[in-house]
């Protein structure tokens, strides 16, 4: 991962760019009769990821983070923005250019159940990319790919034919990982890959995607609601609130000096394992607000601790940038009026 | 310690119909519950722990699964017994239970004030209106704002954390001395969640109410419970005070959970990337558990023994923690 020298956080030649990405949903009106309304899924996000890089997004439920995935890989399309990839401005690129870029880009989805057609073997399963991309033609050439791509990701020769319903959870994520990569990505999206596994699972899927990183040089985009895994899996993350990004830095920037009073909550949220160390929990009031209608302001400011105690007329009015916090060593950018490490 | 528990399960073993068979998914398992404790069932999905839970009230899809044999004490009746009118005084009064899932477990056609309001009807004779002045207090208490007015609401004009907290005050109506909490917080987010815990948590300390916390979660169990056992294809493998499972963990399955979670846990310095410690293969399926221990396969510590023997459940020496291991750690 090269970081600029200057401000150490952003990459010098990012595999992927976005900037100022929006994405609304138009809700109601037409058929279904309501006013009509706007969803902000994705509401002006700048991101960079790079070669080799895993970067997690972090958020809770409706904070837009598997939206932005889709819209990085252009299954979603962007309402406005800029999106680079490798260079090249994916808003731009004609279907059939799009289909040539999205070899090169994959995704891994939350549910193996539903992300896998029941009625396919594996072998069809795996094979499907490199069908569609004309990769590894000739029946004998294309039954050794998949069976590499299998081994690769830990499943035996003998699961080629194999409906998905024969493996478990485990083994159907390891699946859908050979399928993202038959094409020879160097791009994945990870949607929450392991949020539907068991916990004695979950590692063996972690340790699997760090070692494809390794072998591959891939780059992940990682989603996720779980902080502990994004800790040991990404080097940095971004933390999303209603669409938008709140703060970001490298994992152990962020985790061990946030600055954003929501990333502190979050942080504090999570159950620790170790009883003698019941942490002060900072629990938050309410529940995140609806992309429906996002609170002026800062869209946090109804839930913040700190407005709650200094009442900043600003929170509620002035919208805050994602701009770098002058907090010396640990600096890296946080969206909020009164971010800083003792807030 | 020696006080009666409130709730004592003997060698509960609840059987599923598969294809001719009655195969046993709940199998031997035993635990106390004392008046005002709260004690965390831990385990993967499939493992037993919410069907153990539904057989103590015999929320069972009879005849299909049932519960075999065994005894469940509760208040001085044996629950695993007792004829269904009898357990009807006892569900939602004595004993209450919330669900992961609010969404499906509240009428969406009724407003959250009758249906908070609903065992009172049923179970002490109140008016609708009574109920229904209930249920606002109920409300109040679990913290959802504006009670008198949120209580009129319907259950998809609520977000998921306030359902379940609407579905806690259902469960809080009668006063139950225990409520079963069957992960009650998976499908919330994590700052939801925290303030679920937290009211469970207060909760109980004001009603003096005893909890059975069932989650997969050991994170959950470290923060809110005061004794823990740890589920393993139908079976309980490990039981303990929390800080004593937590210090020293002596069956290898109990071990592999809690060190993929410390290496999560532990400060990020540098670049955090690390390994996790992986549990090879994966949990069996129902009817499909190795002859001998159930984990032996996938258990570095595994010997020829473990193969042949079905362990037992055994204190260890100093008497409250319990293994089901013939080579603990």
């Amino acid at each position: 991962m090269e970081l600029c020298q200057a401000c150490a956080l952003i990459v010098v030649q990012p595999l992927v760019e976005a900037q100022d990405l929006v994405k609304h949903f138009a809700q109601g009106g037409g058929l279904v009769g309501g006013p009509r309304r706007t969803v902000h899924a994705v509401d002006g996000v700048s991101l960079q990821v790079g070669r080799g890089e895993t970067l997690a997004l972090v958020g809770e439920s409706g904070s837009g983070k598997s939206t932005l995935g889709r819209c990085l890989l252009r299954l979603i399309e962007p309402t406005s923005g800029l999106l680079r990839f490798e260079g090249v401005n994916l808003l731009d690129l004609a279907p059939a250019e799009l289909r040539q870029a999205r070899r090169r880009m994959q995704i891994i989805f939350q549910d193996p159940v539903g992300s896998l057609n029941p009625r396919m073997k594996a072998e069809e399963i795996v094979a499907e990319p490199l069908v569609i991309h004309e990769l590894a033609t000739g029946p004998g050439a294309r039954r050794a790919r998949v069976t590499e791509l299998l081994a690769r990701v830990g499943l035996p020769d003998e699961s080629l034919g194999r409906f998905p319903h024969e493996f478990s959870g485990g083994q159907r994520q390891r699946l859908g990982i050979a399928r993202a990569l038959a094409s020879g990505p160097v791009f994945v999206v990870a949607d929450e890959p392991i949020s539907a596994l068991d916990v004695s699972i979950q590692a063996q899927i972690v340790n699997l995607l760090v070692d494809l990183q390794t072998q591959d040089g891939l780059s992940f985009l990682f989603v996720s609601h779980d902080l502990r895994v994004v800790k040991i899996l990404a080097h940095r993350v971004a933390v999303m609130y209603l669409g938008r990004i709140v703060e970001t830095g490298p994992v152990a920037e962020v985790y061990e000096h946030a600055a954003h009073p929501y990333t502190r909550a979050l942080l504090s949220a999570v159950p620790s394992p170790d009883p003698a160390r019941r942490r002060l929990r900072i629990v938050l009031d309410g529940d995140p607000p609806s992309p429906l209608d996002p609170p002026p302001g800062c869209a946090f400011h109804p839930r913040c601790p700190l407005y709650a105690s200094m009442r900043d007329e600003r929170c509620r009015t002035v919208r805050p940038a994602l701009s770098p916090f002058l907090g010396g060593a640990d600096s890296h950018p946080v969206a909020c009026h009164h971010a800083g490490p003792d807030a | 310690m020696n006080a009666t528990p409130l709730l004592s399960v003997r060698r509960l073993v609840t059987t599923v119909r598969l294809g001719s068979k009655d195969v046993p998914a709940v199998n031997d398992v035993s635990f106390d519950l004392q008046a005002g404790q709260a004690l965390g069932l831990v385990g993967e999905s499939g493992c037993g722990k919410s069907l153990t839970a539904m057989s103590l009230l015999r929320l069972l899809a009879a005849p299909r699964v049932r519960v075999a044999s065994g005894e469940i004490w509760f208040e001085g009746r044996d629950l695993a017994q007792a004829p269904e009118p009898e357990l009807r005084q006892v569900r939602g009064r004595r004993m209450a239970m919330v669900f992961q899932e609010p969404s499906a477990a509240l009428n969406p056609v009724v407003t959250i004030g009758d249906q908070v309001g609903e065992p009172l009807r049923v179970h002490a004779g109140l008016s609708k209106k009574q109920a229904f002045a209930a249920a606002v207090e109920l409300l109040e208490q679990v913290g959802i704002p504006a009670p008198a007015e949120r209580a009129r609401a319907y259950p998809h004009q609520f977000s998921g954390g306030m359902k379940q907290r609407a579905m806690i005050a259902m469960a809080l109506a009668c006063r139950p001395t225990l409520l079963v909490a069957d992960e009650p917080t998976t499908a919330l987010d994590v700052t939801v969640q925290a303030q679920i815990l937290e009211l469970l948590g207060r909760l109980r300390r004001e009603l003096g109410m005893a909890l059975l916390l069932i989650t997969h979660d050991l994170g959950v169990v470290a923060e809110t419970c005061d004794d823990v056992a740890v589920m393993y294809a139908g079976r309980i493998v490990e039981a303990a005070p929390v800080k004593q499972l937590f210090a020293q963990a002596r069956h290898p399955y109990t071990a592999g959970l809690l060190s993929a979670m410390r290496t999560l846990d532990a400060p990020s310095k540098g670049d955090g990337r690390k390994r996790l410690q992986e549990i090879p293969g994966t949990v069996p399926a129902l009817g499909r558990a190795p002859a001998g221990c159930a984990f032996a396969d996938r258990c570095g510590h595994a010997a020829a023994d473990c193969r042949q023997t079905i362990p037992s459940f055994d204190p260890l020496p100093d008497g409250r923690h319990h293994v089901r291991c013939l080579h603990p750690i």
